[in-house]
């Protein structure tokens, strides 16, 4: 009898061994305020960095997906304690029948349109030529896509008297050269952002910290670009787009940053961009609307 | 990321509830959780076992648990594998990625936290007093996919996994008293001892099993095998209630928990039922838990919470559990009790077999199964012998008690010089090879020269030294050939046994006992060596010298009054009435006693002490016998008595 029940024992060890999985895990839904985007802005570090010129926070963007734009830009950029305050507004229109492509063929924009007068806040926008530049081949090129609308305030309303105003709204008005109603409406403009960064570590060893905060407005989310500049040079190399919610702080991961060849470069840039984008309700989804409050701050790389 | 989470290892939570230290069930014990003691009630080997479902929605299947247990008289010993005992945490890390500009992918993280393994040892006291160890070690696996920037001639982002085991070792201590059978405390450790590996990569920092000290205390109240009471207190202000049961093979219990850490007040219950005979026993459990489970939930709880145990915490699910355990004990149940043993006689080496025919110990033994058993009584006795030397055996009746003998042998080559005080290990076996029960009593052993003042035991001495005596006399008789051979064969005995003497004795002196204060008989050889003895060494002499030519002898003890006491020795002769005169014509010399067959045969009593020669000693002899022995009624009264050496 015992030896009967020891080997059933053991039988059924065996059995509950071979059939048995393992507790069900738990599934955790990530409602914390941690989480960010990251995209890759540019590979290529070594060359000059070209832009579509669309974007007034320096960064790339793809304009192929876009039939028309209008962009309203606060802009601020801190340089060792001194803060320079720009406004942009700007607008362009494609003709989708007109593509231009690179010599394989593959879409790079398309020929602008100029159909009418544009003012912002009661400003008449100037008529400005297009241009993007691009690399092909290893070879810096650029094209002249036609025109776009341009209004910028460097300076107490120098040259042009557009003043951008945080949290309000600025005015669009378009009159077409073509018989039709005009069209006007009001751009809705995001709080100011104001950003902070505390860098320490240093790149030789590898140990760069950053750690970043502003203003949070608590809902949406934000944009963290980071670039880096070349000793001599102005404009930045942007490198990561990260989107994280409007909480006010981000820890950089370590590794974004100190996985980089920073020995090549003398600045690194922090832009903080809050924006607004909506696509315009003309029935068409084809007017792409955006305004945005845009902080760089450059430091050195210590 | 988060730092200072609360996950803890095991608390005192088991899949089978809370029993407190109730010897009718078994399973419940091999948990560590509320027995850091390592209390559990086998009698040798156990194995046991925790099988189960959790209902998550689907059900999985889990081994939770496989222990064995050993027990080594005052120890014990058990260890148990735990691959159920683990939660594993799925979730998204906050960290995305963006590829080819319009694709965005979510990384991901599993934490999995598992014990695996778990020894326990403990030590008991008394009957009421005992102390135990648990040791148990952890794996906390951690997984996460992270992106890494790589720069070669361009920039570029990969995404890859990191991941990183931390090995934690718990231990933790607990004590039990039975105050009585109706009362009993326990109290433990939680997380005194830990060592646990280093976090080596940030990205897991915070996420390791906290550690935190504390301890459980438990009483139990036990009117009746049937009802059961039992409360355990953790001072995280965590406790458990249970009410257990035991009859006719049917165990029960209730345990309802309330966790600190866990919502509503009483988190759950562990209802049980089980069946157990002394072979095997059989528990099914559940744990039912009051609040709303789910595979999902938030991530920032458990950031801001984490978990206080592996299996019972917020996202434990509610399981059912089927527990065996195995008792293959190898020893089977005591059947008998020695209760004491009393030593009755001293041990003297030299009576190598005399203990074969009477006890030198009586122990007093109960029957304490229900049914009749065979009880054999054995002892051993360090310094003589190696085995356990086996009484015959002796029937007893269920809760009988009696008295029974130990027999001893001791090998006839043991030589010690002094007397030592040993030990003697008794013991008493039914119905298997190894003792049910044993004593140990301090035992004196006398040297080979020491004599317990018995005549009749003399001859131990005579014959030990046969071989020196044997040597002797055919030297000595050969040496007379000539005479011998001239001699009637009749009349060869006395005439050996004077040529005997005269060579042996009459060159002796006669000395007391060397030692005050005990007996002391020398043997034939020594006897010669030291040239000289009292009494009984030169009776003992002379006699061995007979004897070992084939001449029959007997002593004489003249008991005598108080500490006055002598011994001689009688001849056979072998002659019959009708031949004494071929050796004396005096009737008086001689004493008549039939032999085995009945015939009468010619005895001579020599006085060994009278070291002139044979015929004075003879002469002595007769007239102390005489006198003593005839005369005076020694025969009859006991006073005088006559041993025959073989």
């Amino acid at each position: 009898m015992k030896k009967l029940l020891t080997y059933l024992f053991i039988s059924v060890s065996v059995f509950i061994l071979v059939s048995c999985d393992k507790p069900a895990p738990t599934q955790l839904i990530d409602d914390t305020t941690d989480e960010f985007e990251v995209e890759l802005l540019n590979k290529d570090l070594e060359g000059e960095y070209y832009s579509s010129g669309a974007d007034t926070s320096g960064i790339t963007q793809d304009i192929t997906g876009i039939t028309n734009l209008i962009s309203v830009s606060g802009i601020k950029i801190t340089t060792e304690n001194r803060t320079s305050i720009f406004s942009l507004a700007q607008a362009m229109f494609f003709d989708k029948s007109k593509p231009i492509r690179y010599s394989n063929g593959r879409l790079l924009a398309y020929k602008t349109i100029i159909p009418g007068t544009i003012k912002f806040n009661g400003t008449e926008a100037h008529i400005v030529p297009y241009r993007i530049r691009f690399r092909e081949g290893g070879i810096p090129k650029d094209t002249l896509v036609g025109g776009k609308y341009l209004l910028y305030n460097i300076s107490y309303g120098i040259p042009d008297p557009f003043y951008f105003e945080y949290n309000s709204n600025v005015s669009f008005e378009f009159d077409p050269f073509l018989p039709g109603g005009n069209i006007s409406f009001n751009i809705l403009t995001p709080h100011e952002i104001n950003g902070i960064v505390s860098l320490t570590g240093n790149k030789s060893n590898k140990n760069l910290e950053a750690n970043l905060s502003w203003n949070g407005m608590g809902e949406k989310r934000v944009f963290v670009i980071i670039g880096l500049l070349r000793p001599g040079q102005l404009q930045s190399i942007p490198v990561y787009k990260m989107k994280t919610p409007d909480d006010g702080e981000l820890k950089i991961p370590n590794r974004y940053l100190n996985q980089l060849p920073l020995d090549r470069f003398e600045k690194i840039v922090f832009t903080f961009v809050r924006s607004y984008e909506a696509y315009h309700e003309n029935g068409n989804n084809d007017l792409l609307v955006s305004s945005q409050s845009i902080h760089s701050i450059v430091i050195d790389i210590p | 990321m988060a730092l200072n989470l609360k996950i803890l290892p095991q608390s005192s939570f088991g899949l089978a509830g809370y029993w407190g230290l109730q010897e009718s069930v078994t399973i419940p014990f091999y948990n560590y959780e509320s027995n850091a003691s390592n209390y559990f009630d086998i009698k040798d080997w156990g194995v046991s076992l925790q099988y189960g479902a959790e209902f998550s929605g689907s059900v999985n299947s889990s081994l939770y648990l496989l222990a064995m247990a050993k027990k080594l008289g005052n120890h014990s010993l058990s260890a148990r594998f735990t691959p159920g005992y683990q939660k594993e945490f799925l979730f998204a890390t906050g960290e995305s990625i963006i590829i080819n500009d319009t694709t965005t992918q979510s990384l991901e993280a599993n934490y999995n936290y598992r014990e695996l393994f778990g020894l326990g040892y403990s030590y008991k006291f008394d009957e009421q007093f005992s102390a135990g160890l648990a040791v148990r070690f952890y794996s906390q696996d951690f997984n996460r996919e992270i992106v890494k920037p790589i720069y070669g001639d361009t920039l570029y982002l990969v995404r890859e996994s990191i991941n990183e085991k931390v090995n934690l070792l718990n231990a933790d201590v607990g004590i039990n008293y039975i105050v009585n059978k109706n009362f009993q405390l326990r109290a433990a450790s939680i997380n005194l001892f830990n060592i646990e590996d280093e976090i080596t990569n940030e990205e897991f920092l915070g996420f390791e099993m906290d550690q935190k000290r504390g301890a459980l205390l438990t009483a139990s109240y036990m009117p009746a095998d049937f009802f059961n009471f039992h409360i355990l207190y953790e001072t995280s202000n965590s406790f458990q209630l249970s009410a257990t049961g035991y009859a006719e093979g049917i165990t029960y219990g209730l345990t309802a928990f309330h966790d600190y850490y866990q919502e509503p007040y009483i988190a759950g219950v562990v209802p049980a039922v089980g069946y157990r005979t002394d072979l095997f026993e059989v528990l099914l459990s559940g744990v039912k838990y009051f609040s709303e489970r789910s595979t999902d939930a938030s991530f920032s709880k458990f950031y801001e919470e984490g978990i206080n145990n592996i299996i019972n915490n917020r996202y434990s699910f509610d399981k059912i559990v089927l527990s065996m355990a195995l008792n293959i004990s190898s020893a089977p149940e005591k059947q008998v009790e020695l209760i004491d043993v009393e030593i009755v006689r001293d041990i003297y080496p030299t009576f190598y077999d005399k203990y074969v025919e009477q006890p030198f110990a009586y122990g007093r033994v109960v029957n304490i199964s229900n049914k009749p058993v065979s009880v054999i009584p054995s002892v051993k006795i360090e310094g003589i012998t190696d085995d356990q030397i086996q009484s015959p055996p002796l029937n007893l009746a269920p809760g009988d008690t009696a008295k029974v003998p130990f027999y001893l042998i001791i090998p006839d080559n043991y030589v010690i010089d002094k007397a030592v005080l040993s030990y003697a290990d008794f013991y008493v076996t039914a119905s298997s090879n190894e003792p049910d029960a044993q004593l140990q009593k301090a035992a004196l052993i006398n040297s080979i020269n020491s004599w317990d003042g018995n005549v009749a035991n003399l001859r131990y001495f005579i014959k030990r030294d046969i071989d020196f005596s044997m040597n002797y006399a055919k030297n000595v008789l050969g040496n007379n050939k000539a005479v011998l051979d001239t001699l009637p064969s009749v009349i060869s005995i006395f005439y050996k046994s004077e040529i005997l003497f005269n060579d042996f004795v009459k060159k002796l002196v006669y000395t007391s006992d060397p030692r005050a204060t005990a007996e002391y008989v020398q043997f034939p050889k020594q006897t010669n060596e030291l040239k000289g003895g009292d009494c009984d060494d030169l009776s003992v002499a002379y006699s061995s010298l007979l004897e070992s030519v084939g001449i029959q002898t007997a002593l004489v003890d003249y008991k005598g009054d108080g500490d006055i006491r002598h011994v001689n020795v009688l001849v056979n002769t072998k002659l019959s009435p009708s031949q004494a005169k071929f050796i004396t014509n005096n009737d008086s010399k001689y004493f008549i006693r039939k032999n085995e067959q009945g015939k009468d045969e010619i005895w001579i009593p020599i006085e060994t002490t009278s070291l002139t020669n044979f015929d004075e000693a003879w002469n002595i002899g007769v007239e102390k016998f005489n006198r003593e022995a005839l005369i005076e009624m020694g025969l009859a009264t006991g006073k005088v008595e006559i041993i025959d050496v073989y």
